[in-house]
């Protein structure tokens, strides 16, 4: 009981959770004031942001921007900022923007930097890879299995009349 | 723009009252205050088109601006500008006054000590909003103070017995010599600027890697 710090009880070790999880939760940074009850409010809005969105913010491994830095995207990305900052939006924005390291926008990257930007353009091109298949298949005339009956059928999707296989059944 | 070969002092615009955006009077409980060698001087963007406009200020590494809340009923009271007395070039002198109601050792350490003989930029938050404006709706709102010279203190008095402080600390901030009126941050919309606002006093750390 030595290390409780307050009259509502909460530890040490319970306000370091705060100030630990809160920025996960929150995607804002926790400001501890002199008010009597802020690590109270801090957990109350913890727990009804996580029981919205049943998600933390753990997607940033080590990038951080300069107090004051925002950038801009000019290809729809919206805007980069402190409040959106995760390894998926910093790398999108540093592919479209190759000279921002060097502009001293980040405080800090990630030391595997080149990895995840690998990773992120494979993930990229496997994605669209998906897509082009996709739209392939989408042109070409629809397959549909007939399951009961164990056959294949070619049959253009468009061309399905609504009620014929209750004409069929009857 | 200079007409001539010496920078002219002319007018260019319209002098009228905007009916949709009313003048109100006063500043906003919070604003914020940074040292001025804390900010990355080349990262200052003044909007070409209006000179008065700043569209970027970013903080050198690890550094981070600092907020400063007033919870009064007329917060930085005495925030203003006036016409200096250079007789030379004639420029603007800018005032920002606060009271820190608080008086400890952490206080005097951190606080106070400091802006005894330190230079600092500030930016609060106008009670008038031009959110109605036509083209650049809110670009009105966020007012910096000391970006061209730098403000240094003016007062500094702590009163046991003043019923403006409580026997907290009276603080009177002045840049003088600004060739400016005032200064404006604003960047693309409202809310954007508003984030760069709020980006300026998150831990120096700046992200977070969660």
């Amino acid at each position: 009981m030595s290390d409780k710090v307050n009259a509502f009880g909460l530890s040490k070790a319970d306000k370091e959770f705060v100030h630990d999880y809160y920025k996960r939760v929150t995607n804002k940074f926790f400001h501890p004031t002199r008010c009597g009850r802020c690590y109270e409010d801090a957990i109350i809005e913890m727990y009804c942001k996580y029981k919205k969105d049943k998600t933390m913010n753990n997607e940033n491994t080590g990038f951080k921007l300069r107090n004051g830095a925002i950038v801009h995207s000019r290809i729809g990305n919206g805007v980069l900022s402190y409040k959106n900052l995760t390894d998926e939006r910093a790398i999108a924005f540093i592919i479209e923007f190759p000279d921002l390291l060097k502009s001293n926008k980040f405080a800090q990257v990630p030391k595997n930097l080149q990895e995840l930007i690998a990773n992120y353009k494979e993930s990229k091109e496997n994605a669209n890879a998906k897509l082009i298949d996709l739209s392939d298949s989408e042109e070409k005339e629809a397959v549909i299995v007939l399951s009961d009956e164990e056959t294949t059928v070619n049959k253009p999707r468009r061309g399905r009349k609504k009620g014929s296989k209750n004409k069929q059944n009857k | 723009m200079a007409l001539n070969d010496y920078c002219e002092g002319v007018i260019s615009g319209d002098i009228e009252i905007d009916c949709a955006n009313p003048l109100t009077r006063g500043v906003e409980k919070r604003a914020i205050i940074m040292n001025r060698e804390d900010i990355d001087i080349d990262t200052i963007t003044r909007d070409p088109n209006r000179p008065n406009v700043v569209s970027s200020i970013v903080m050198k590494t690890g550094k981070r601006a600092y907020r400063a809340v007033i919870p009064t009923q007329q917060p930085f009271a005495g925030t203003g500008s006036t016409l200096g007395d250079s007789t030379v070039v004639k420029t603007m002198n800018h005032t920002l006054g606060m009271v820190i109601l608080a008086n400890d050792p952490d206080v005097c350490g951190n606080v106070i000590d400091g802006l005894i003989n330190g230079t600092f930029v500030a930016i609060i938050e106008n009670k008038y909003k031009n959110t109605n404006k036509e083209t650049t709706p809110g670009d009105g709102i966020f007012q910096i103070y000391g970006l061209d010279q730098g403000l240094m203190s003016t007062t500094i008095e702590n009163d046991k017995y003043s019923t403006d402080t409580n026997g907290g600390w009276n603080i009177v901030l002045t840049e003088e010599g600004s060739p400016s009126s005032a200064t404006f941050l604003y960047d693309t919309d409202l809310a954007t600027t508003r984030t760069l606002f709020d980006s300026l006093t998150q831990p120096a750390s700046g992200g977070g890697g969660g």
